[in-house]
């Protein structure tokens, strides 16, 4: 016989408004209205040695709401506030002393770190105080500013994002195609940092200086653009740290070549210029992909250690302003490649000399290559790799995979080079 | 005189007067797997890490190797006398006085792991997602929870839990998706990691992983007896081991090789990591919730095997009424003020040597002595 399991209807109707309980979250229930959110937060150093001042870029959420968008439009979209000589955390709970609503991290886009300090303290004992909280997330970029962070948040207003963190989502968008800014964030410094390898930070400031040479292009960085007009940010370049402390910069170019020879820059499309071999006052624009990583070969049974890089490139010739005809002539095509690959081999060469003589470290992380030749951490560990990369004997090899001309045929003869234009 | 070794026993009351309060092959799959799975995204992974360092995951096999003769054996010592559960095999094998202490051992034992294990569930809730709600409150939802579940019996932990394997599943194959792109599949080299610790680690902390011989202690409640619980035990215990072990290899790929055996609860960071496309970020919420069922179900199934061997240790008439002092007892030893995560490891280190000195060697001691009286009994058979 089927016992009755039906429950009396006083418990239906009962039982469904247990449920509200659930939603009301407990002791952690947060209401939207009642939330500040920080988009930024900038770390520069105290007065106080050991104390940090920290800055906060809070967001007007409400300016993201279309239907509140008239009501404020007179309200600004940002505001800062920097309190001095304290921590990171402790800023959650003072800056209510001028803030009404209750600070909150957890949508915080960049932390931004001034150089000064960033040369002088530990960077990792900087964010360790911050990536403890339970609101703090380890995605979160981080950038190194020329400037205090203080100064950079309060110039840094650009001009088509209203709300701030806009920017720092479709700025750092961009820069994974392009390479000449790391994507560097909280979750790889942390990983970096344990391995005692050296980390690139992205470099950015909003004080622009005169440039020391003229047609760098990409081989400057941040604040030594030729450029004027657009947002007051200048991102391009990174900032080297090893051990924690800041200990050189990149340029753009140069942060481009890091990444292409350690294998992280991939599916990439970026624009590169090179000297005309037979007009070597015109530069020839390229654009350069990477659909497949750099193939590294390590040989650590050999002492010094030999480390071999081929780097497979796709480069589209898109313009020649000298008007020699690369497109059909494949003799002068020849000429084309074994230039690009020396013009490369030696920005490359000055690279690898900089990290192998004057910083000694292992900048293009090919660490993670040479741990695979090791059956246990005990052994990789004994090998030392760190001390034996400068003395390592570097070979780079680009192979042009295929050379392309865009979507023109050849360049048209009855155009005038360049140069003849006054 | 016996007690409540069988489901004939009035001491046992099903709430499930339909199927008698049995499970199936799929439901013990499901139980274990959640026993199982959960300490690959809890406090247990600081030891798979410390064990295999960046090659933790791979400790998960060898775990899932040196587990699979013991359960073979259980399996086989049980399948001589089918029908009996362990207790039942070892009271007609050791007699009762014997059986009696050793269950009084495994009772304790089980009690220390249960509260060991469970008070960091609810700090890790606290410390990742509840900061202004006292642990205390969340201590306590999770043992009424699981509790509640316990007190509805084995058929519906079996139920909840091979309900809920699929959504477990499909949430670990979404945090794959959702972490893919900043896995770094280098942090795997060196391949073996911390090299021989890797191979003696488990075998010293074989504790970790006794749950499964456990639930030998119910084999009466399942359909189809040994057969059953050894294709179920795999199957669960087979598809968990995979599991956690890419989940320890997600947090290595993810967090690098030594940074992730410096962080705590890796299994919730990793799930505020993920993140779908440019705009759908944020969400470990979902996760969340998936874990927090599956934790349920891992305390019911610990929660009951007390309450099981509570009833057999001390004679008592109701399973039942034994649930709510059981939940009183856990409620009240979570509280022990110890004051690090440190000490708590230690105590946790200190029960899973004490499991893994007493389950085994008495497993072990059980087959010898079942097939010594099967094989004289035979021999007696023959002389008649």
């Amino acid at each position: 016989m089927r016992t009755n399991t039906r429950a009396p209807n006083r418990w239906r109707l009962v039982a469904p408004l247990l449920v509200l309980l659930l939603q009301c979250g407990c002791w952690d229930k947060i209401e939207l209205e009642d939330v500040a959110f920080v988009t930024t937060m900038g770390f520069d150093r105290g007065e106080i040695p050991g104390h940090l001042d920290v800055t906060l870029e809070i967001m007007n959420a409400q300016k993201a709401t279309v239907a509140l968008g008239n009501a404020t439009q007179n309200e600004p979209r940002a505001t800062n506030i920097t309190l001095k000589n304290t921590t990171p955390l402790m800023v959650k709970d003072l800056a209510n002393g001028v803030i009404t609503r209750r600070i909150n991290i957890s949508q915080v886009q960049a932390f931004l770190i001034s150089e000064k300090l960033a040369r002088t303290v530990d960077l990792y004992s900087v964010l360790a105080s911050t990536f403890r909280d339970p609101e703090m997330r380890r995605e979160t970029p981080i950038i190194v500013t020329r400037e205090r962070a203080e100064t950079f948040i309060a110039n840094n207003v650009p001009r088509f994002e209203t709300l701030i963190y806009q920017f720092y989502r479709y700025k750092l968008n961009r820069w994974r195609d392009t390479g000449i800014v790391p994507l560097s964030n909280m979750n790889d410094f942390l990983r970096a940092h344990a391995a005692e390898r050296p980390y690139l930070f992205i470099y950015a400031t909003t004080e622009h200086r005169r440039p020391p040479h003229q047609g760098q292009n990409d081989e400057v960085i941040a604040g030594e653009m030729e450029v004027e007009g657009g947002d007051p940010v200048e991102m391009i370049g990174a900032a080297v740290v090893d051990r924690g402390k800041m200990i050189g910069t990149l340029t753009g170019e140069e942060t481009r070549l890091v990444l292409l020879l350690g294998a992280k820059l991939r599916v990439a499309s970026y624009y590169m210029i090179f000297h005309d071999p037979n007009d070597p006052q015109f530069m020839i624009s390229t654009r350069i992909k990477n659909e497949n990583p750099a193939r590294i070969r390590i040989d650590t049974r050999r002492d010094p250690m030999t480390i071999d890089v081929e780097v497979p490139l796709y480069v589209e010739v898109l313009s020649i302003p000298s008007k020699i005809d690369y497109v059909t002539d494949l003799k002068l095509q020849k000429q084309l490649i074994a230039s690009i690959k020396t013009q490369m081999n030696e920005k490359t060469e000055q690279l690898v000399r900089k990290a192998q003589r004057q910083w000694r470290i292992d900048l293009f992380d090919w660490e993670r290559f040479a741990r695979r030749q090791f059956w246990t951490w005990d052994a990789w560990q004994r090998y030392d790799f760190r001390r034996r990369i400068p003395e390592a004997r570097v070979h780079v090899r680009y192979r042009i995979e295929m050379l392309d001309f865009g979507k023109q045929l050849r360049p048209d003869e009855r155009g005038v080079p360049l140069r003849g234009i006054d | 005189m016996r007690f409540g070794l069988s489901r004939e026993q009035p001491s046992e009351r099903g709430t499930n007067p339909s199927t008698d309060d049995l499970i199936g092959q799929r439901e013990l799959m499901a139980v274990a797997f959640f026993l199982l799975v959960v300490k690959g995204a809890d406090s247990t992974t600081t030891f798979l890490l410390s064990f295999g360092g960046n090659a933790g995951w791979l400790s998960v096999f060898v775990y899932f190797a040196y587990m699979l003769p013991f359960l073979w054996l259980v399996t086989r010592t049980l399948a001589a006398r089918e029908g009996l559960n362990l207790i039942a095999l070892s009271e007609e094998t050791f007699g009762v006085p014997a059986t009696k202490a050793m269950m009084s051992i495994l009772l304790v034992l089980g009690f220390a792991a249960t509260i060991l294990n469970m008070r960091p569930y609810a700090f890790l809730l606290e410390v990742m997602f509840y900061a202004k709600t006292p642990a205390t409150v969340i201590y306590v939802l999770l043992i009424a929870t699981s509790g509640y579940l316990a007190y509805l019996g084995l058929e519906t932990i079996g139920r909840v839990a091979s309900l809920l394997l699929p959504y477990a599943l499909l949430s670990f194959g979404l945090l794959f998706l959702g972490v893919y792109d900043i896995l770094d599949y280098d942090e795997i080299f060196p391949f073996f990691g911390r090299g021989w610790p890797l191979l003696t680690g488990p075998l010293a902390h074989l504790g970790i992983v006794v749950d499964m011989l456990y639930l030998a202690v119910f084999l009466d409640r399942v359909k189809g007896g040994t057969r059953t619980y050894w294709n179920g035990m795999l199957s669960g215990s087979g598809i968990a081991a995979v599991s956690a072990a890419v989940l320890l290899w997600m947090y290595v790929t993810a967090f690098g090789y030594p940074a992730a055996s410096g962080t705590l609860y890796p299994f919730q960071q990793l799930t505020r990591l993920a993140h779908f496309g440019w705009y759908i970020n944020h969400v470990e919420a979902a996760f969340l919730g998936i874990w927090v069922l599956a934790s349920v179900v891992h305390f019911a199934v610990y929660i009951y095997t007390i309450v099981y061997l509570f009833q057999y240790v001390v004679g008592a008439g109701d399973f039942f009424r034994l649930i709510v002092p059981t939940l009183g007892i856990l409620f009240v030893a979570g509280f022990y003020p110890y004051r690090s995560f440190i000490l708590q490891y230690t105590y946790r280190a200190w029960v899973v040597y004490a499991l893994t000195a007493t389950v085994f060697p008495f497993v072990i001691a059980l087959a010898v002595a079942v097939r010594y009286r099967f094989r004289r009994s035979r021999g007696h058979r023959r002389a008649d």
